[in-house]
């Protein structure tokens, strides 16, 4: 019954390790409203949209929006990640070829 | 599906690593939750072993991870308590995943977030709050040779303008609101915690001759898409300044929803804690900023006494609970040094937006004389954040008494939300 989550949990503490020990970052692309960017790992999708000069979301008034608190408060990072509606972009990695559109 | 703990701790920050790892080597079964992908909270984010040393806290990062992972203390990351569906249980939910988590002690450590003042622009791509952009810096945007303009109160300020330009930004000016006698008021107190002089010394030999000057606040930004300018005033002359970024945050204020949905005793807008730092209900303790915006040092000591109070371990706690005073009125000076002015109350025009989520107006918010009134007829509040970022807006400007809110206090998936408790009897010891 606890094997998944013992799984989850270690794999989570072994991520926190071997950050630690990362020295050289590694780079790939991502896809930010059909056009190329190049990031570099452990980047945000926030920050890659911020660096793409992309909003994250149009208001219901049809405000451009980017991030404003950066930690997951105040939901204007919101985006569609790979498909997926409303993920709150600053607390999610890029991963290479992720398709990020704004909403 | 649900897992057993004797102890959850909700929040990785400091003060949570510390109580986790406490209680976990005391031989509790503990489980630290956190909806960021990796421990540390917002001081110690993006900090790693090798480059830790370099920063003031580094010290303290490197000693209390090595000490959580050595520890038998589960680490869930990514998780986000969205609900407390019955005694005993926390909900937490993954991507879309929910489980149900059963504790016999809770110690929530959800930390604080900045206080925002709406003023016209404030919603212009460009414009992020002070912690914001360090944290967004910190998850790999790169501020090199951008023009920034910091601004708002507090000791973020400083510090968070040092970074900044160690990045390579292009800091062009640091507006704290707060007037200058009432910093030196606090500087003469500080003089009992001398540490925190000397951090605020080095942040400022770092800046140059950038300046930073007290009395000043931004009233406005300005772009077309973005912002490409603000205007900054002393009270008495206004001027304009051309920027790509503006860093704007007042101080900070706790995250009181987990909390307040616990039905923990709120006093002056923190948690209510005994000289232990137990909390109204008698298996929750509350640590670190929720109950006083006192940083690292106040966070990381609650932690420790709330995870020997976990263990019943007595007289560990006796030992460590006198410096709690001296460390919970640092922090009440901390909150009156930097409270928030009133002209600050006049910035907002009547079409600048309170509410983000719904785009509520500075008028519209008017005509109301309540918060619930302001969510019944104008909508504000009911959007995505739920009343996180103007709940704290309106609180300042109207005296408003933001109640909370109910769950799911994050949304969640509407299956996470309907699904049924198991019962205690199905849960697996």
């Amino acid at each position: 019954m606890f094997g998944m989550r013992e799984t989850a949990s270690s794999r989570v503490v072994f991520r926190f390790h071997s950050q630690s020990c990362i020295n050289m970052s590694k780079s790939f692309f991502i896809n930010v409203n059909g056009r190329s960017l190049q990031v570099s790992e452990d980047t945000s999708v926030a920050a890659a949209m911020i660096m793409a000069g992309q909003p994250c979301r149009r208001s219901v008034s049809g405000e451009p929006r980017s991030p404003l608190c950066g930690m997951g408060i105040c939901l204007e990072c919101r985006a569609t990640v790979n498909g997926e509606p409303h993920l709150r972009t600053c607390q999610l990695l890029c991963v290479p070829n992720m398709e990020v559109v704004t909403e | 599906m649900s897992a057993t703990f004797d102890v959850v701790v909700v929040g990785a920050g400091p003060g949570g690593i510390a109580a986790a790892t406490v209680a976990a080597e005391a031989g509790l079964r503990v489980c630290l939750l956190d909806d960021n992908r990796t421990p540390g909270g917002q001081i110690w984010r993006g900090f790693r072993a090798e480059t830790a040393k370099k920063n003031l806290h580094g010290e303290d990062f490197l000693h209390w991870t090595d000490r959580l992972s050595r520890s038998k203390c589960e680490v869930w990351c990514g998780w986000q308590v969205t609900d407390h569906p019955s005694p005993g249980f926390v909900r937490v939910e993954r991507e879309a995943e929910f489980r149900d988590i059963v504790f016999r002690r809770l110690i929530l450590a959800t930390g604080a977030r900045e206080r925002f003042v709406p003023f016209p622009g404030w919603t212009l791509p460009g414009v992020t709050g002070l912690g914001g952009l360090q944290a967004l810096v910190k998850a790999g945007l790169k501020p090199r040779d951008k023009r920034i303009v910091v601004a708002g109160s507090g000791p973020l300020l400083l510090a968070i303008a040092a970074n900044l330009a160690d990045a390579g930004a292009n800091i062009l000016a640091i507006y704290e609101q707060a007037p200058l006698s009432k910093l030196i008021r606090f500087g003469f107190t500080l003089a009992v915690h001398p540490g925190k002089l000397i951090e605020g010394a080095g942040y400022r030999r770092k800046l140059g001759n950038v300046p930073y000057r007290t009395g000043c606040w931004v009233t406005c930004a300005e772009g077309s898409d973005r912002v490409e300018r603000v205007f900054a005033t002393n009270g008495r002359k206004q001027w304009a300044q051309e920027c790509d970024w503006l860093a704007c945050g007042f101080h900070l204020v706790p995250n009181l929803e987990l909390p307040r949905l616990f039905g923990c005793r709120i006093v002056d807008g923190y948690v209510w804690v005994d000289p232990l730092g137990q909390s109204s209900v008698q298996n929750i303790a509350c640590i670190g900023e929720l109950t006083g915006i006192g940083g690292v040092d106040k966070a990381l000591l609650e932690g420790r006494i709330a995870g020997f109070a976990a263990a019943g371990r007595e007289s560990e706690m006796r030992v460590l609970a006198p410096g709690l005073k001296r460390r919970q009125a640092f922090a009440r000076r901390l909150d009156h040094a930097f409270a928030p002015r009133d002209e600050l109350r006049t910035l907002a025009n009547p079409d600048t937006l309170v509410c983000r989520c719904e785009d509520v107006s500075y008028a519209e918010l008017r005509e109301c004389d309540s918060w619930r009134q302001a969510k019944l007829h104008a909508r504000c509040g009911m959007g995505a954040c739920q009343g996180r970022i103007c709940g704290t807006a309106t609180e300042f400007l109207f005296d408003w008494k933001y109640a909370g809110m109910r769950p799911p206090v994050f949304p969640a998936a509407v299956s996470a939300i309907a699904a049924k408790v198991d019962s205690p009897e199905s849960v697996r010891h």
